[in-house]
């Protein structure tokens, strides 16, 4: 962790301090600490900070996304890099950036904190497209515990909209519905959501000093001379925030935020009184982005269980890549504290310590426990979860009506995980019998290839794998395969056909192929079936596969004995690869 | 009172030849006139002409009945978060932002034609704090840099600030105060505008 401190030494000067280990290694210092005084006054940078935390924002929030907005952002930020002197350190950003993303912490008074770190620009990027920053605030009042990590079995409160105010409404209940789904499958205990006026000054003190996690969402505001967070009738300030006897370790307050004095002293009373890590914002916070924003970053913080930084670094990279850098939500959020804190991997490790043990109990031993897991299992269905479920919001799904779509899961998912999908009930409607699911707009479906649908306990559950048959879409024309449902490490690829499509413009073959492991590789005329554990290959032109398929259910391996070939591992100009056990379903795309 | 009144006219060239060749004769044989012609002359010619304040000009305006065009009158009375519009809501243009945001927003924007320029001025709250931005464009809506915005308070403190390619100053901190200011492109003045915050 690298730190950089700016604070101000009089009216006059501002101290600057880079602690980095990177001038060790370059020779510039031997402790790796570089001091500078700069002759600057706050007060006159005031205008070109504006120019970047209010009126560029201000913009955007009024105009929507606008390169013109974004180029006099790189402007103004790019200047106030070079007037803090900033481009002197040129070495230590170029380290920074090559190791992509790097952390460092900001050390920071409350004059100083009005500056834009994460949105300066060194000339060719802004500095928070490689450097995941904190800010610590000086004087506060350190927890002894510097413990980073947060208990698996944590309570998670939720609390939404106290105010009731009509213009957010729709959003933060959207956004606690889908964070409340995506909690309830993990180990992590959730409180609420607590949702309008019962959320008063009192519930809410009482909450903040008994949840290890909590997330407001709704208004920050400031009136009669008192600021923030927007109760229904009343304000949860800085003087309520003495009141908890120990904060959460961690909040986001997905609600307005400033760099005034005084929005710094609400984030700082939360530090002093424990929180290890707070999630704000600067400006006036866009509703519906800060929703996106929010559950994309518990995706990777809850499931994925990266540390906030990381978690925060990615989730508004995926909406940059999504809506564009010239749409400035990403300027909006900032972190205070620690980037590093983090919830414990509990039950995943304790799925790693049961597979290590099932590998060396005999198959036999291993029935009768699974028997014994599925009888105590269902005793205490509502409180245990599946040892190997991992979970997926569909909330991530940009649009059902696009024909493929991925889902972002939990990492590195394989044959025989079950996902657990959040649905969202506006988008999808379901049939309960295992085979479909169908969107309620238009008539699109899913082939549940090589995934089986369950419903229990409000939980949408699809298996992986194991079962038959697959279904493939082969073009012989492009030599394409296209796989109905594909995964890659934490991605999981859907395809969407209507089936009146599939009969109208493909053929289908359906095979009873006797052995497990098998490939399927195709060229412009042929369909090729190999297993290379029995040496077996079958090479059948496509014009005589569809004839041969309208005279049986299902093609089997007698039927293509004709067929066979010597086996080899030669796959020049054949295209594919995909891998099936015994069943296999192909529609092949007919000839326009 | 009457040689007085014809040497101004003298000077400024209001005289018909005859009144101006008797006028010159005098001149010639008066010496105490002729330094007079001379202080006047130098003070018509070479006097540096300064703006009257625009205060005494509304003045005038409002004793002749002109009505000035290029003139925004605000004023504006602040009660904690929200502003109250006392005067100027005819210049008040409605904002609809693209987005809904989770703080409050008390923002006024002003507008006023002013000799084919759109002047704008933003005024709004950032918690206890009240910030001005002024902006400028053309007539097709095209943003103008290097608009000028003098600024004088009632206590004479003076602020100066120019648009920039995006057609505005860039906010900065104002008080409760009352406002003249005067809006010049390459110093021809363009317009007016009072803004009075209580």
């Amino acid at each position: 962790m690298h730190t950089l401190s700016l604070t101000q030494i009089d009216n006059n000067n501002l101290l600057l301090t880079i602690n980095s280990s990177f001038f060790i290694s370059e020779g510039t210092s031997q402790s790796g600490l570089i001091t500078k005084t700069l002759k600057v006054k706050i007060s006159d940078l005031q205008s070109i900070i504006n120019s970047i935390n209010k009126d560029a924002l201000k913009e955007y929030i009024i105009n929507g996304s606008n390169r013109n907005i974004l180029k006099k952002l790189k402007e103004d930020s790019y200047n106030l890099f070079n007037i803090l002197n900033l481009y002197s350190f040129q070495n230590f950003f170029s380290c920074l950036k090559k190791k992509n993303p790097s952390e460092v912490q900001l050390m920071l008074d409350d004059q100083t904190n009005i500056i834009p770190f994460e949105i300066l620009h060194d000339g060719k990027d802004f500095l928070s497209d490689y450097i995941i920053f904190s800010r610590e605030l000086k004087d506060t009042l350190h927890n002894e515990d510097y413990n980073n990590n947060i208990s698996f079995n944590a309570s998670f409160t939720l609390i939404g909209n106290p105010s009731e105010s009509k213009d957010i409404s729709k959003d933060t209940n959207e956004e606690l519905k889908v964070l409340s789904d995506m909690i309830k499958p993990l180990d992590i205990q959730i409180k609420g959501p607590y949702k309008n006026k019962i959320v008063d000054k009192i519930q809410l003190i009482r909450l903040l000093s008994s949840t290890s996690l909590l997330h407001f969402s709704g208004h920050y505001i400031f009136k009669n001379d008192e600021l923030g967070w927007k109760l229904y009738d009343d304000i949860f300030t800085c003087e309520d925030i003495l009141k908890v006897s120990k904060s959460p370790d961690f909040i986001f307050s997905n609600a307005c935020g400033n760099s005034s004095s005084s929005f710094t002293k609400f984030i700082k009373y939360f530090l002093d009184k424990g929180s290890k890590s707070i999630v704000g914002s600067i400006g006036k916070l866009p509703s519906g982005k800060a929703s996106e924003f929010s559950n994309l970053f518990y995706y990777y913080f809850l499931i994925h269980r990266y540390d906030v930084g990381h978690s925060f670094f990615l989730a508004k990279n995926k909406l940059i890549k999504k809506y564009g850098k010239d749409d400035l939500f990403w300027c909006f959020y900032q972190i205070y504290g620690s980037s590093k804190l983090k919830i414990n991997k509990g039950s995943k490790r304790l799925n790693n310590k049961l597979m290590k043990t099932f590998k060396y109990i005999p198959y036999s031993l291993l029935i009768i426990l699974m028997i014994s897991a599925i009888i105590i299992f269902n005793i205490f269905k509502k409180d245990v979860k599946p040892a190997s479920q991992k979970t997926i919001s569909l909330k991530y799904i940009p649009s059902f009506l696009n024909k493929t779509d991925s889902l972002h899961g939990p990492g590195n998912i394989s044959d025989g995980d079950s996902i657990a999908l959040s649905l969202n009930p506006k988008i999808i409607s379901k049939s309960l019998d295992g085979k479909i699911i169908a969107t309620s707009i238009g008539s699109i479906e899913i082939f549940p290839d090589k995934i089986y649908y369950e419903h229990i306990d409000n939980i949408d559950t699809f298996n992986f794998g194991f079962k038959s048959p697959q279904r493939v879409m082969i073009n012989p024309f492009t030599q394409s395969i296209n796989k109905f449902l594909n995964y890659n490490n934490d991605t999981l690829y859907i395809s969407y056909y209507k089936k009146s499509d599939l009969n109208i413009n493909f053929d289908k073959v359906e095979f009873f192929f006797d052995y497990t492991n098998s490939e399927l590789w195709i060229t412009h005329e042929d369909v090729y079936l190999f297993n290379e554990n029995e040496g077996k290959r079958y090479k059948i032109p496509i014009n005589e596969l569809i004839p041969l398929s309208n005279q049986t259910q299902k093609i089997t391996i007698t039927q293509l004995a004709q067929y066979e070939g010597l086996y080899h591992f030669d796959k020049r100009g054949l295209k594919g690869g995909f891998k099936f056990d015994r069943d296999l379903i192909i529609y092949i795309k007919k000839g326009s | 009172m009457k040689i007085n009144n014809q040497l101004l006219k003298y000077v400024e060239g209001h005289l018909n030849s005859s009144d101006s060749e008797e006028f010159e004769k005098l001149l010639d044989t008066d010496n105490e006139l002729n330094l007079q012609y001379e202080i006047l002359s130098d003070l018509v010619n070479n006097a540096k002409l300064e703006e009257v304040p625009y205060k005494i000009k509304a003045k005038s305006y409002k004793i002749l009945d002109i009505k000035d065009s290029s003139f925004m009158d605000i004023v504006i009375e602040r009660a904690s978060d929200i502003f109250k519009v006392l005067k100027g809501q005819d210049h008040l243009l409605e904002i609809n932002p693209s987005f809904i945001t989770r703080g409050s927003d008390e923002s006024l924007l002003f507008s006023k034609q002013m000799n084919k320029y759109n002047i704008f001025c933003d005024i709004f709250l950032d918690e206890d704090k009240i910030l001005m931005n002024f902006g400028a464009s053309n007539d097709k809506n095209k943003k103008i840099n290097n608009i000028k915005f003098v600024m004088i308070n009632d206590s004479n403190e003076y602020i100066e600030k120019f648009t920039n390619e995006n057609g505005n100053t860039g906010s900065f901190n104002v008080k409760q105060d009352i406002y003249s200011i005067k809006v010049l492109n390459n110093d021809i003045n363009i317009g007016n505008i009072q803004i009075n915050i209580s």
